[in-house]
């Protein structure tokens, strides 16, 4: 903790907390674990990158944490650029996927070791120690040994051991996912509260989709190595620029249409299996003419009687979930559609019914998965 | 009554514990009692004195050569300890889908003969050895360099030869559980390379280390055999005093008196060796931390020797020093010179067929081979049930039993020997391949009770709750599950007990009478010096410990790959 002796110019001040990841390639042999990859993280923002197993979120995650170095590209920590510098020189933290607990210390050991590391002196190191635990709530378990941790405490070490530190950068590689799931929504709620108090930029890998959106201020969407979107969570789910996106952001029925005429941001389409035309938005400057998929989501459809909607189909099935009733309706040309209804009364599988949507929430999109 | 008795020891366990008791405890006791005896010229005197601590304390050279063996122990354990480490670090974070081969090389080179490797040394140190006649052929030296053969150099370098395997493999085992993201939190958290080592690796494979660290200290301190052939006149050490006590000296008491004396200095020794190492372990730990500055330093030239693949050439040179006395000794056992070892005039099988020829090769063949044999069916008999045991059942003699088992790995050799000689001698029975057979078996089983215990701690046992509840009773589970399961682990460790046998010297040349094994026959020609047929039999050792690693390997190879298609079919 030299910050004494740095010469802090203002420029460097207000880049502190910020990342850029400039052309990132990251290859292991001949697969590109990430490609060409360019993204700003800016300072205090809490920034998901989500995605499936392998789609590269967590090599790009490592790289910034200097664990991994990138083939191609640059990556910049607060104006710096630190592409080829040591995990241990750069101003980033990371809480692990399995913790990575040091099995040989006890809590307040584990907490301190960044600290003592480092080279601060024994009385300042207590009092940090002390108040990062106060701030994970763990302040009575400070002499425990690691092993007797329950997984939600073990995580909060893990915590406040990245975060005693004060890192410009907090990096969390997936942090919940062994956590139960009421644990895990408690976290959630307890991360965000955490990262409200800091000024700390926080990086965080999941592959919950839940998850990123509850949390974050900016959602990244990674798929095969490359960032398929990023945006505000809501963006994102409500304007999804791909079928990839679509599909693992959020539930989503995709019906088959054509489409008919484009005005800007609008396209008139005829959902297939019906014959009134429809308004929908595109996901970008394509899709001006000719086949496409309409992406609607389970909680944008309405049930009707059979022939007053857009379109008819048959009840599958009918599951109650809790908050809300998720039916199942067979469209013609098997298309499948899934829907949220707060109540389906008098509804029973096999009834024939027609269907209607809420023409602002479906989006033009490819008509085959790619 | 007999839920009772299995509260204190179940009856798998029974077997291993009688064996310990009657072959390891009461030996032991009996090498006590022998050294309480006095011996003139001609006869042993059975009535209890402590005449022979008393020459001990009143005679300082023997007090002075437990310390300069000690010296030497500790010299080699702080060298091979350290090599070791590098070994088990790289196979365990660096080598990838390499680290199974390497491994196997370091089994090979455990298990390629005790005594051969030796020997190789002296052929490689000797006066006539490579080295100087090398040196001589390219004039660098006019006569040969005597510091190399003769003395504590030769010593400590066959030593950590010896060593090295023996050192890397608990080292490896403690690696195995460390979890590569700990090191990453550490280095994440700040702390550079040298700093993670100290505050986190090394505290982390800290039992492996020290149980490396105890075994080569003892080996190398208690052992008879090195410097007798490489050592010379001044390389007198303890064992061999010992040794000779009980040998052409004649005063067996006298020597009792030596080991039981030699074994509590090794006790007091631990104890300081400790307490020093955690002291020097504190220190540099402080200092890691006061030069955490270093690794900032960066510049063209830093980094590249930051970048260099330090790891792979030190490993690299490891695995040449493990294997260049071999390979020398398997070229040379062609070469039609009858000098023995170099230079290389032609080439020629004649030294093989006058081995194979040989009436006293034959013979040490067939006892080697009935020992080998004998001893993997015993072990396996006694040490499998009790690894269940001691893994799986929870009684009140399972920690002293787990001790007393792996007590023969750590205790030296010729202390083994020397009290199963003296038990021999109380009991008035002799000496033969009955003898060595039980003193493989001590010897082997803490081998086979590890490697079965390290596969039984991670036994996913829900697979036998499986079997049962699909309607298999316990004896059926046992066939049909578990045992197939541990099916490669046993072979592999009955291969290992086999080779661990065949290679067996330090204990069996003490109680194999005027019978000869393999490695006490090569012992037998080596005193004569370095010969035509002895590097021919040499190779055929090393031959057949490559082949028997080779063999474990395709073992546990074919059985993974043999899925469920394979057994349907």
């Amino acid at each position: 903790m030299n910050h004494g002796k740095v010469q802090v110019t203002g420029q460097e001040l207000a880049s502190r907390g910020r990342v850029v990841i400039d052309g990132v390639t990251k290859r292991f042999g001949e697969t590109a674990a990430v490609d060409d990859v360019s993204l700003e993280i800016e300072r205090g923002e809490f920034l998901t990158l989500l995605g499936p197993s392998g789609c590269g979120k967590t090599t790009l995650l490592r790289m910034v944490a200097g664990f991994e170095e990138p083939s191609r590209g640059r990556i910049l920590l607060g104006g710096r650029d630190v592409t080829r510098d040591p995990p241990e020189h750069r101003p980033v933290n990371m809480v692990f996927q399995r913790y990575a607990l040091f099995p040989h210390l006890d809590v307040a050991g584990n907490v301190a070791y960044g600290l003592v590391a480092r080279g601060m002196p024994r009385e300042r190191v207590s009092e940090q120690v002390a108040s990062a635990l106060d701030l994970a709530a763990m302040s009575e378990f400070a002499g425990r040994a690691v092993q007797q941790l329950s997984g939600g405490q073990q995580q909060r070490v893990a915590l406040a051991r990245a975060l005693v530190n004060q890192p410009e950068v907090l990096l969390l590689d997936e942090p919940l996912a062994a956590l139960d799931l009421k644990l895990r929504k408690r976290m959630q709620v307890e991360l965000r509260a955490i990262h409200r108090q800091l000024e700390t930029t926080f990086v965080y890998v999941t592959h919950d989709q839940g998850e990123a959106l509850t949390m974050s201020d900016r959602v990244a969407v990674m798929d095969h190595g490359v960032i398929a979107q990023v945006g505000a969570p809501e963006e994102i789910y409500r304007s999804p620029r791909s079928r990839f996106v679509a599909s693992f952001v959020g539930e989503s029925s995709f019906v088959p249409c054509t489409v008919q005429e484009a005005h800007g941001d609008a396209r008139i389409v005829v959902p297939e299996g019906g014959t009134r035309r429809v308004t929908a938005r595109a996901a970008g400057e394509g899709h001006r003419s000719g086949e496409a998929a309409l992406l609607v989501r389970p909680e944008a459809v309405t049930i009707t009687a059979a022939g007053d909607g857009l379109l008819d189909g048959r009840i599958e099935d009918i599951m109650f979930t809790g908050a809300m009733t998720r039916c199942i309706v067979m469209l013609p040309g098997d298309v499948e559609l899934r829907i949220d209804a707060a109540r389906v009364d008098g509804l029973a599988v096999g009834d024939e019914v027609g269907v209607t949507w809420a023409e602002e929430h479906a989006v033009v999109l490819d008509r085959v998965a790619r | 009554m007999s839920n009772r008795l299995g509260q204190w020891l179940p009856w798998p366990a029974s077997p291993l514990a009688l064996y310990l008791l009657a072959l390891l405890a009461a030996p032991l006791v009996a090498l006590v009692i022998t050294s309480t005896w006095t011996a003139d010229l001609f006869s042993v005197s059975r009535d209890p004195t402590l005449a022979n601590y008393l020459q001990l304390v009143e005679r300082p050279l023997y007090v002075k050569l437990i310390l300069k063996s000690f010296r030497i122990g500790l010299t080699v354990a702080l060298v091979t300890v350290p090599i070791a480490f590098i070994a088990a670090y790289a196979l365990t974070f660096a080598l990838g889908r390499w680290s199974a081969a390497v491994l196997a090389l370091f089994m090979v080179s455990m298990l390629s003969s005790y005594i051969v490797r030796i020997y190789a040394w002296k052929a490689i140190l000797g006066p006539s050895g490579v080295i100087n006649l090398v040196l001589m052929s390219v004039g660098a030296i006019d006569e040969p360099l005597s510091f190399l053969l003769y003395g504590n150099f030769a010593i400590v370098v066959t030593l950590v030869h010896i060593l090295i395997p023996l050192a890397t493999l608990p080292i490896y085992a403690a690696l195995q559980n460390v979890d590569r993201q700990v090191l990453e939190a550490s280095r994440d958290l700040g702390a550079g390379p040298l700093y993670t080592l100290l505050n986190v690796l090394i505290p982390l494979a800290m039992p492996g280390l020290a149980a490396a660290f105890l075994v080569c200290f003892v080996l190398a301190s208690a052992d008879y055999v090195t410097p007798q052939l490489v050592g010379g006149p001044d390389g007198v050490m303890i064992g061999r005093v010992i040794a000779d006590q009980f040998g052409f000296s004649g005063n067996a008491p006298l020597g009792a008196a030596l080991a039981i004396t030699l074994l509590a200095a090794f006790a007091a020794a631990f104890a300081v060796l400790a307490g020093v190492g955690f002291a020097v372990l504190r220190t540099l730990q402080g200092g890691a931390r006061r030069s955490a500055a270093w690794g900032r330093r960066s510049g063209a030239v830093g980094r590249t020797l930051r970048r260099a693949p330090w790891l792979y050439i030190a490993l690299g040179a490891i695995l040449v020093f493990l294997y260049t006395p071999l390979i020398i000794v398997v070229v040379v056992s062609f070469n039609t010179s009858t000098a023995g070892i170099f230079p290389l005039k032609g080439l020629t099988l004649d030294w093989y067929a006058k081995l194979l020829g040989d009436a006293v090769f034959h013979d040490a063949i067939e006892a080697s081979l009935i020992v080998a044999f004998s001893t993997v069916a015993i072990t396996l008999a006694i040490g499998a049930p009790a690894a269940f045991a001691i893994v799986r059942r929870r009684f009140a003699l399972r920690r002293t039993l787990f001790g007393m088992t792996v007590g023969p790995l750590v205790l030296p050799g010729i202390v083994i020997g020397v009290s199963l000689l003296s038990g021999l001698g109380v009991l008035g029975l002799r000496t033969g391949i009955g003898s060595v057979i039980v003193a493989h078996v001590l010897f082997c089983l803490p081998f086979l009770v590890l490697v079965l215990r390290a596969r039984l701690l991670d036994f996913d046992r829900q697979v036998e709750e499986a079997g049962r509840d699909l309607g298999s009773s316990p004896a059926r589970v046992l066939r049909t599950v578990t045992l197939p399961i541990m099916a490669p682990t046993l072979i592999g460790a009955a291969i290992l007990v086999f080779g661990i046998s065949l290679d067996e010297f330090v204990i069996t040349n003490f109680v194999i009478g005027a019978n000869a094994t393999i490695p006490t026959m090569i012992w037998g020609m080596m005193r004569i010096g370095v010969t035509p047929t002895a590097n021919a039999l040499a190779a055929l050792i090393l031959t057949a410990s490559l082949l028997l690693v080779l063999l474990s390997t395709l073992v546990s190879r074919g059985q993974r790959s043999r899925g469920l298609a394979g057994r349907v079919r």
